[in-house]
């Protein structure tokens, strides 16, 4: 009646695992494509909040639409210390240190992003369309 | 596919919309369960969807209307209840893109219930990937895409393979009225 596995399903598989790859090779790419002089870009709801270098410690509040966030640099790391969201992921995510990473509350339209100072970066957004 | 012959056709009989509330019942139940396991990936968007299961068990054996029905009011309640309105958008987003890229596959006849629940898990994320790059408005969150498709098309090869087995053993009668 119906088998198990059948050749599409093997197929999509294959196809999924390779664009898998491609993606991956890509993202890693992107990210690894200025990794020094890195600085935290901070946006909320779409729009810039603020630029903070990596190599200095110290802790970011933003307190927009009745939500409070509080983003903490340290060690060249950055990490969600609060969140008034419900669900918490962002806080649960722990560190960041790498370019291109970043940290998303949804909830409160909040992202932290790390982002290397030099211009070259700004090529990829042309990239990701 | 004999299945589809009984699925289709026919209004809306009481005891169908009664099987498909249980159903709707019992995928809630499979989302909350989810929710409160004690082992989380930790990974945002990272998750089983236990709840499709149930959606494929749906769509095999009573049709794509129920199986869209089971879907639908599942996300609202687990909205209501526990992801607030907010989260209900991107499940509502992620479901709804699932479960069409799962019924298409379903329709063409080439897939098992494995593949369509492997397509239906990867949808699912590139869904809500979709709508956090249109709420966030920034199109490098989806430099985070390889992580959601490697991980749905994992857990939509569980969660098939679950589908399979319990599309094969429930007994006939309960779906034939």
């Amino acid at each position: 009646m119906f088998k198990v596995l059948r050749k599409a399903d093997i197929i999509l598989f294959l196809v999924l695992c390779l664009l898998g790859a491609v993606m991956t090779v890509w993202s890693v790419r992107t990210a690894a494509a200025a990794a020094s002089g890195a600085e935290v870009i901070i946006t909320v709801d779409g729009e810039e909040y603020g630029r903070y270098s990596l190599d200095t410690d110290r802790t970011i509040s933003i307190d927009r639409n009745g939500n409070h966030n509080r983003i903490v640099i340290s060690d060249s790391t950055v990490h969600m210390e609060e969140s008034s969201c419900k669900n918490q992921i962002c806080v649960h995510q722990g560190v960041i240190n790498a370019s291109g990473q970043m940290i998303v509350c949804l909830p409160n339209g909040v992202i932290a992003e790390i982002h290397a100072s030099d211009s070259s970066q700004d090529e990829y957004d042309a990239v990701s369309q | 596919m004999s299945d589809r012959s009984h699925a289709s056709g026919g209004g809306f009989s009481a005891y169908r919309i009664t099987l498909t509330a249980m159903l709707a019942g019992l995928a809630l139940i499979f989302s909350y369960i989810e929710a409160i396991l004690p082992f989380q990936p930790g990974i945002p968007g990272v998750k089983l969807g236990l709840a499709n299961l149930v959606v494929l068990v749906a769509l095999y054996r009573l049709g794509p209307r129920y199986a869209i029905a089971v879907n639908v009011v599942r996300v609202l309640m687990a909205g209501l209840l526990f992801t607030g309105l907010f989260g209900m958008v991107y499940s509502m987003a992620g479901s709804l893109v699932s479960f069409l890229v799962m019924y298409l596959c379903f329709r063409s006849g080439l897939f098992s219930v494995i593949g369509v629940s492997l397509a239906g898990g990867v949808a699912h994320n590139f869904g809500q990937l979709l709508v956090a790059a249109f709420i966030v408005s920034t199109a490098r969150i989806f430099l985070y895409f390889p992580v959601l498709l490697f991980s749905g098309m994992a857990a939509g090869i569980v969660v098939g393979i679950g589908a399979y087995i319990l599309i094969g053993r429930i007994p006939d009668q309960i779906f034939r009225r």
